[in-house]
């Protein structure tokens, strides 16, 4: 019943407040008409036919129609204006023709009908002016009515007394039903701005929490440009430096100092190094981001693949380490993008090397499953603590544990983001003075 | 020969400018972090400090600010920061702190020498005034 009267005069751009008096126009219009048929009724059976029982019908027949026609043209304002017009009008019209100075009270009790429903439907100021007309209604009825009485009609004292609770109680019905449907419409509007509430509030964490990402980021920039300068000056200082002992050298040549030159030049190379490592990361970040690296996939022999690579590590650790593979399962041809693959797997190896120095030796496990391969590396150095594991994929972050060991922060984020373009993930599990554990994890596609 | 302390966690540039430090004749003593460069003072007081400021288990600043509670400021020989950080408020903080300059990374020996030996020269300017002093 109430979501039928609800799409009253339905317009998808109501307010709530609109929506609520649409309703409760209806509910006050069909409980008048009802009124104004019993009403009418009850004046035909007292004073036979004639204008007061009429009147009632004309009620009846101006206030269906509009309320018809409020609903296809979706304006309730039509339905609003013809029934306070009648409300107001119609019994007055009644108490000048039964005339009587006692009936003429219950006009007042109608009358208030009007105004109380601009107040509910309009603004103010047509409030006002309603008020006016109600007050000129009032003042004319006391003032002609008298001129008429209802005693000039045949009337007993039963029906007379019916006809005063009826012009009694009618409006207060009306008023009844139409507060009882405006609390209800209240309570309904409370429980919608509940609901609003909290989905704002959800709305708001939302907000508040990409607020806090924003501020993290504003952040991370900022430690990118001091982690940056930082790590640019550090080997520019030692070039500059090393170049120019290498002039104060030149200047005392000596066999004797030969040895020392070799040093100089090996140490700029190093830091050169370095500095081409550090800016390729920058740059490889800096494509990421602008998204302009392509993912070209084909066809890998993946125990082969991971072998060589493992080679490659063993042949340039200087104190004769190296890593172990081990296949799990039956090996078959992956499809993937081998040189995304080998930076990543690389990047992991590495580490798993430097952060290890001086404990065993790493391990690369190929396990070969149904649906997915995972590839996971295994070392036994200094872990990772534990509150830092989530920021560990972030670009330019370092853990605490690893200010002594040299590196730009930027490894793993490009390793993660290189495996998911290979639309694969990256995992890690770790313990501070145990271990690491990276997994890539691929899901394998029919070859 | 005057001898130079140098406090930097990055063996490299350590040993480089260790070994332009030594060209120019001065004797060096290193240190790897900042409380080594500590402990070393408490035992030989050198005549001039070279220190980094981002390290490890101690800082530059804190260094300084250490060296104090040990030594009267007058008598602490000339601490020249030699930092990658180059913003003005870490310059300011290091000056106010008492240092006697403040160089940047990427430095330049040449540089870096001259305000060695200007500092190295007021010193014993002043050591010599104080004795004379105290003659008189």
């Amino acid at each position: 019943m109430y979501t039928l009267i609800s799409k009253y005069a339905y317009n998808a751009s109501d307010s709530e407040e609109i929506r609520l008096a649409k309703s409760l126009i209806l509910i006050i219009s069909i409980c008048c008409s009802f009124c104004s048929l019993v009403w009418s009724g009850l004046y035909y059976s007292l004073f036979g036919l004639g204008l007061t029982s009429i009147i009632p019908l004309i009620f009846v027949v101006l206030v269906i129609p509009a309320i018809f026609i409020s609903h296809f043209v979706s304006d309730y304002k039509i339905l609003v204006y013809t029934q306070l017009t009648c409300i107001v009008c119609l019994p007055t019209l009644i108490q000048w023709n039964l005339g009587s100075i006692h009936d003429s009270g219950f006009v007042i009790a109608w009358c208030f009908l009007g105004p109380l429903g601009a107040l509910l439907f309009l603004k103010e100021k047509h409030a006002r002016i309603w008020m006016l007309i109600f007050l000129l209604i009032v003042g004319i009825t006391v003032i002609v009515a008298p001129t008429f009485s209802m005693d000039r009609a045949q009337v007993t004292k039963n029906a007379r007394m019916a006809f005063y609770l009826m012009n009694i109680g009618a409006p207060f019905l009306v008023i009844f039903i139409a507060t009882t449907y405006f609390i209800k419409g209240l309570r309904k509007q409370k429980e919608r701005f509940i609901s609003l509430l909290q989905k704002t509030n959800e709305k708001n964490q939302i907000i508040e929490e990409s607020l806090e990402r924003e501020k993290e980021l504003g952040l991370l920039k900022t430690s990118f440009v001091s982690t940056a300068s930082h790590q640019f000056r550090t080997p520019l200082a030692a070039i500059r430096s090393n170049s120019e002992l290498l002039e104060m050298l030149a200047r005392s040549v000596g066999k004797e100092q030969e040895d020392k030159h070799r040093k100089v030049t090996h140490r700029i190379k190093e830091e050169i190094a370095k500095m081409i490592e550090l800016m390729d990361d920058v740059l490889i970040l800096g494509k990421l981001t602008d998204g302009k690296v392509h993912y070209s996939p084909q066809e890998v022999d993946l125990v082969d693949f991971c072998k060589k690579l493992a080679k490659e590590f063993d042949g340039i650790q200087s104190n004769g380490r190296g890593i172990n593979v081990r296949i799990n399962g039956k090996p078959y041809n992956v499809h993937l993008d081998p040189k995304l693959l080998t930076h990543s797997l690389s990047n992991l190896i590495s580490n798993a090397f430097k952060y290890s120095v001086g404990k065993d030796n790493p391990e690369l496990t190929i396990h070969f499953k149904p649906k997915e391969f995972v590839l996971s590396i295994k070392d036994y150095g200094i872990g990772i603590p534990k509150g830092e594991l989530k920021k560990l994929f972030q670009p330019f972050f370092r853990a605490e544990n690893v200010i002594d060991i040299k590196g730009t922060g930027l490894g793993l984020s490009i390793a993660k983001e290189y495996i998911e373009m290979n639309k694969g993930t990256l995992t890690v599990n770790s313990t501070e003075g145990i271990g690491s554990i990276f997994e890539i994890k691929i899901k394998t596609h029919e070859l | 020969m005057s001898n130079i302390l140098i406090i930097e966690d990055e063996k490299v540039l350590r040993e480089t400018l260790t070994d332009i430090l030594e060209i120019n004749e001065y004797t060096v003593i290193q240190a790897a972090d900042g409380e080594e460069g500590v402990e070393i003072f408490t035992k030989t007081v050198p005549d001039l400090i070279i220190c980094d400021i981002n390290m490890p288990k101690m800082d530059g600043y804190d260094v300084l600010k250490m060296l104090e509670t040990l030594i009267p400021a007058s008598e602490i020989p000339p601490f020249i920061f030699l930092s990658a950080k180059t913003e003005q408020a870490s310059v300011r903080k290091g000056m106010n702190l008492g240092a006697v300059d403040y160089i940047t990374k990427p430095y330049s020996a040449s540089e870096l020498l001259k305000v060695i030996e200007l500092r190295l020269k007021k010193r014993k300017k002043l050591q010599a005034s104080l004795v004379q002093e105290e003659r008189a």
